[in-house]
């Protein structure tokens, strides 16, 4: 396999991906016209120590860097804020600047970064964007539309919020604004494609290869680039220049190497989201584990409902949430936890009930609209259907009752 | 080690090897002795649909679900599978293959590491993340925690039937109405895992989501290497099919059963395309097995397991190759109607108003109506990084094997199967209600999971016939169509024919003269190591049936009365200066003799002993068409790793393709090139003994 025919595909293949890759860099500023570069204006870069801190607790210079050593603790709706803003005054025509590029380390991924900006364009008024999170230090980012990015620049501040304690020092080496072109532009956008993100639940419908709103998904580039080389061997091909095994030869290499580009992305998205894992997870047992999930409290209102209801085997529970959807996470999480419990999980209603039995049991998972429990009674009741109940445990997270007998309809409100 | 805690371990390795080394033993004994990878692959999937089948057949005994007992009883059949194999396994294998060289491995070494590097990242991650998607924990894993707590398979019903059966307290219903009547097999293989680990809750319990990949990549690897792709080529098939994001999604965010439904859908394909290719009948079980799987896994599943079906009987009838159109295209179309339809509004009001259609059993009404599916699917695999750039791959694939080898190339089944399985989607997509969960493509990539291995195998199992030397069909074919080769006229009956013989005699001559040295010193050698005749002349068939004695530097100690059996591997008549001038077929040179004097060529297919001739004219239908032309010294077939002994009618079959191939085809340039090949790789082979 490895005759002249391989090797002479194997180069063209090679070749006619990078005459692809030159051609759609040509290209760019047709396609993106932001990509349009005006030689006049230049990159402003502003080192780390050209900030003022706004708000901090200890800070100092290191060489050019500005060094936040203590955040300050603030208070928002009852709750710790760690805060830190570094300010600078710039004077620079907004619309000038496209990117921008920040370095700063020791961002930690719970903390929350924003650019806060004033323009003469509306004196007095803050602007703000919330900037991704870059594991590196190195991040790049779109500036604002021009519909709030716009006039002289006034005022340009960096804010670092998080509600625990920044573990370490937060360096900001330097910000700088870059004009629109190419390098930036795809600069930004690779920024873009390497971000981690995490697992989500929805990762399991899909892989986007960028975040929402990005201006350019990878597997894109990755088709133009792979289109524009197949299109230049099959106009090889169809000048004689080359025999038919070696362009399907080169072909195969004209997608392979997009394909190869696209995996490096996505091993470094897994990479990435094993060394989250690895922090949130590594080390744990499994109920360890389960403590530190976003549902952590629902399991234990789980396992002490359980508790309750020993011997679990021949127990009926009916699940009442406030909800008509019925892929609501809440009910269904709850519905898992609770197994091998036997339980009814639909509606926000006591009709089901109808066909419940003396020694069934109801969770109202949330206060559910309508429903009420009358303890002089012993009733539980909505507008149309009531049953004889006795409350076994309430809290917060829900209310659980053991049924007395089944529901039976309101007189008159049974319609 | 926290990972261990709180299972047992012993139990967990139990659980998922032995069904492992149970479906493996099986697969072999079912295909014979193919490759290891091949069986491996498939014995997962066997192992796999064997715990199911087990499970199901216990609880239906009214037994309690106890571990050790059923452990003990697949390893009572895994003891018996064994004991099966005492019978002499079946050579599978076809063409001997080249052996490894650096460049195989400067290719695939790479390859490989990056896919360890890939797998390495998912296992770590599947056994750190808790938390497993969606439908996994709402749809398939109560289903197997109720049965591990009970250790009984509790029934499950839909909730008006829960409702309804109020006094029992044994019926169960889930919190998603449809998902009471989903099929059992993912349930069930993951309370096999909760009984071998003794819990309910623990990661490693899904490992299974991460090996059913990684078996069936293997036996990817197993059936492309029996089409004769090369080493490079089919890692890097195996490269593409794990390195697709949506597919190592599937596998780390363990639970749906998604995957396992593309993998065994493909895993069926393969087989019955091994059986389109190699002629072995047996694969069909595999397939018949990996349907039945489907049917177990998903409502969908039954879809793809009917396909499968549909598709044994088109291999199985001779000249199915004119039949094949009749499904391929009525799947194009289909496939093109699904993607195009719903761009013309027009079209999808129209559409609304023709009702449902009740599918049978527990399978789903749908309700018709339209969808612009082309514009979503062209976002999910052009835009987004779904399938890297599969999307490109199987179409270029496919429209490159059309513009080199004609739309006979397209009658590849797992060609027809991957049109058949995308064509379903598209109408299912297109046509029904099932569109409006299109747009935020929660359902629809997914459900292309269910092609996507199979794809990748496809465009792979058409690379050899387009990218490497070989015949312009199928490199080997069922006897069934051997037949259909035979070309009414050859351009060997024409005047190109006074050419060959021309040339030939000239050639032989000349060859004759420039190695009577050497061929003297042959002569001198066999004299001296052995008593006998130095020339051994044998009667076999020549040119339109004609007897003729072909001439061989004799190999084998003299024998008074004559021995016309083939010579086997280490044959005890072979004399040692023999066997290496067999290992280098110069034990032939003596046939420039014959083709001096007309009654054979320098290339031509291969003369065969007179009785053998008889026997095989017997039992292949197209044998003496070999006979149309002269022999020759070597030939097309030989030059393919087809020589020496021809013991099993594949081996005879495979020739026999070559040579009618040959009689088919044959140029000038043709002769040039075996010769060519004859003196660049002709004296090697495993096969020269």
């Amino acid at each position: 396999m490895f005759s002249t025919s391989w090797t002479k595909g194997v180069l063209l293949g090679c070749g006619a991906s990078g005459l692809a890759l030159l051609l759609l860099w040509l290209c760019m500023p047709l396609i993106f016209p932001e990509t349009k570069h005006d030689t006049d204006i230049r990159r402003v870069h502003f080192p780390g120590l050209a900030f003022t801190p706004v708000v901090s607790r200890q800070s100092h210079v290191e060489g050019s860097s500005r060094v936040i050593s203590r955040m300050r603790v603030a208070h928002r709706k009852g709750e710790p804020m760690h805060e830190a803003v570094f300010r600078l005054q710039p004077e620079l025509e907004t619309e000038d600047y496209r990117y921008l590029r920040l370095e700063m380390l020791g961002w930690q991924p719970d903390q929350t970064v924003m650019l806060f900006w004033r323009s003469d364009q509306a004196p007095g008024r803050q602007f703000y964007q919330e900037l991704t999170h870059s594991v590196e230090g190195v991040s790049w980012h779109r500036l604002p539309d021009y519909s709030i990015w716009k006039g002289q620049l006034q005022e340009l501040a960096i804010g670092v919020f998080s509600q625990a304690a920044a573990v370490e020092p937060l360096v900001l080496k330097g910000l700088t604004l870059e004009p629109p072109g190419q390098m930036a532009f795809l600069q930004q956008q690779f920024h873009d494609w390497w971000e981690i993100r995490p697992w989500l639940q929805s990762s399991a419908n899909r892989h986007d290869g960028a975040t929402k709103n990005a201006a350019l998904y990878p597997a894109t580039v990755a088709l133009l680039c792979c289109a524009v080389a197949l299109a230049v061997l099959l106009l090889c091909h169809r000048l004689k220049l080359v025999k038919r095994r070696v362009t399907l030869m080169a072909g195969l290499i004209a997608i392979l190497l997009p394909w190869f580009a696209l995996d490096i992305l996505w091993q470094h998205q897994l990479k990435g989201r094993l060394e989250k894992n690895r922090e949130s997870y590594g080390g744990l047992t499994q109920p360890q584990k389960h403590q530190r999930e976003a549902d952590a409290l629902l399991q234990s209102y789980a396992a002490h409902l359980k508790s309750l209801l020993r011997p679990l085997r021949h127990q009926r529970l009916f699940l009442l949430h406030d909800t008509d959807q019925v892929h609501d996470y809440t009910r269904l999480r709850m519905q898992f936890h609770l197994l091998p419990l036997n339980i009814f999980n639909f509606g926000n209603q006591l009709e089901a009930l109808v066909h419940g039995r003396p020694g069934d049991h109801v969770l109202l998972l949330s206060p559910v609209a309508g429903v009420r429990y009358h303890s002089r009674e012993g009733l539980l009741s909505d507008n149309r259907f009531s049953l004889a109940a006795t409350p076994v445990d309430i809290q917060s997270l829900g209310q659980l009752f053991r049924l007395e007998a089944p529901a039976s309809p309101i007189p008159g409100m049974d319609k | 080690m926290p990972l261990f805690e709180e299972l047992s371990i012993v139990g967990l390795v139990v659980a998922t090897l032995l069904p492992w080394l149970t479906g493996t033993l099986a697969a072999r004994l079912i295909v014979g002795n193919a490759p290891s990878a091949l069986l491996l692959g498939h014995g997962y999937l066997l192992g796999q649909l064997l715990i199911v089948l087990l499970l199901l057949a216990w609880d239906q005994l009214g037994l309690q679900l106890s571990w050790w007992p059923l452990c003990g009883t697949l390893a009572l059949l895994t003891l018996g599978l064994g004991l099966c194999h005492r019978s002499p396994p079946v050579n599978v294998t076809r063409n001997p293959l080249p052996g490894l060289s650096w460049r195989d491995l400067a290719w695939a070494l790479p390859l490989s590491g990056f896919v360890w590097l890939r797998w390495g990242n998912l296992l770590e991650q599947l056994t750190l993340l808790p938390l497993f998607p969606w439908d996994a924990w709402m749809n398939w894993v109560p289903k197997a925690v109720v049965w591990f707590e009970h250790r009984e398979l509790t029934p499950f019903a839909p909730p008006a039937a829960w409702l309804a059966t109020s006094n029992s307290a044994e019926l169960y219903t889930l919190g998603n109405d449809q998902a009471s009547d989903y099929p059992p097999a993912i349930p069930l293989l993951l309370l096999w895992q909760m009984l071998g680990a003794n819990t309910s809750d623990h990661t490693l319990l899904y490992l299974p989501w991460l090996v059913m990949p990684a078996a069936g990549a293997l036996a990817m690897w197993g059936h492309l290497r029996c089409l004769q792709l090369s080493r490079p080529l089919s890692t890097l098939a195996i490269y593409l099919v794990l390195s697709i994001p949506l597919l190592n999604t599937h596998a780390v965010l363990a639970g749906y059963a998604d995957l396992w439904l593309g993998i065994t859908f493909a895993l069926g394909s393969m087989a019955l395309a091994h059986w389109q290719h190699c002629g072995q009948a047996r694969f069909a079980l595999l397939t018949v097995t990996a349907a039945l799987f489907c049917a177990l896994l998903k409502n969908p599943g039954t879809g793809f397991a009917l396909m499968l079906l549909a598709a044994l009987p088109l291999v199985a009838l001779p000249g199915w190759r004119r039949r094949v159109f009749l499904l391929l295209v009525p799947a194009l179309l289909l496939l093109l109607a699904g993607l195009l339809a719903g761009l013309n509004p027009a079209w999808v009001e129209r559409f609304d108003s023709l009702g449902t259609l009740q599918l049978p059993a527990h399978l789903p009404r749908l309700k018709l109506q339209l969808s612009p599916l082309l514009l979503y699917l062209a976002e999910s695999f052009y835009l987004k990084a779904n399938w890297h750039l599969l999307g490109v791959l199987v179409p270029l694939v496919l429209l490159g094997s059309v513009w080199m080898r004609g739309w006979r190339s397209l009658d590849c089944v797992a060609v027809l199967l991957l049109l058949l399985g995308a064509s379903t989607l598209m109408a299912v997509f297109g046509f029904t209600h099932y569109a409006d969960a299109v747009p935020d493509g929660i359902t629809v990539h997914r459900a292309f999971l269910y092609i996507v291995p199979l794809a990748v195998f496809a465009c792979f199992a058409r690379l050899p016939s387009m990218l490497e030397a070989g015949p312009e069909t199928d490199r080997t074919a069922p006897d069934s169509d051997v037949s259909k080769n035979i070309a009414d006229k050859s351009a060997l009956d024409g005047p190109g024919s006074w050419a060959k013989v021309v040339i030939d005699r000239v050639v032989a001559a000349i060859l004759l003269v420039l190695l009577l040295p050497f061929l003297l010193t042959i002569a001198l050698l066999i004299r001296l190591t052995s008593p006998g005749p130095v020339v051994f002349h044998q009667a076999r068939h020549g040119l339109d049936h004609r007897v003729i004695q072909v001439l061989k530097f004799r190999t084998m100690y003299h024998q008074d009365l004559p021995d016309s059996r083939q010579a086997t591997r280490n044959d005890p008549r072979i004399t040692p200066i023999g066997r290496w001038l067999r290992r280098t077929s110069l034990d032939e040179l003596p046939q420039l003799i014959n083709v001096l004097r007309g009654e054979m060529s320098l290339v031509g297919p291969r003369p065969h002993p007179v009785d053998m001739n008889q026997r095989w004219a017997d039992a292949l239908d197209a044998y003496m068409q070999r006979h149309r032309v002269r022999p020759g010294i070597t030939g097309w077939a030989q030059v393919h790793g087809h020589r020496g002994e021809t013991d099993t009618l594949e081996k005879m079959q495979l020739r026999l393709h070559y040579d009618l191939d040959y009689i088919n085809h044959w140029s000038l340039a043709l002769d040039m090139r075996i010769l060519l090949r004859t003196l660049l790789v002709g004296w090697r082979g495993p096969n020269a003994y």
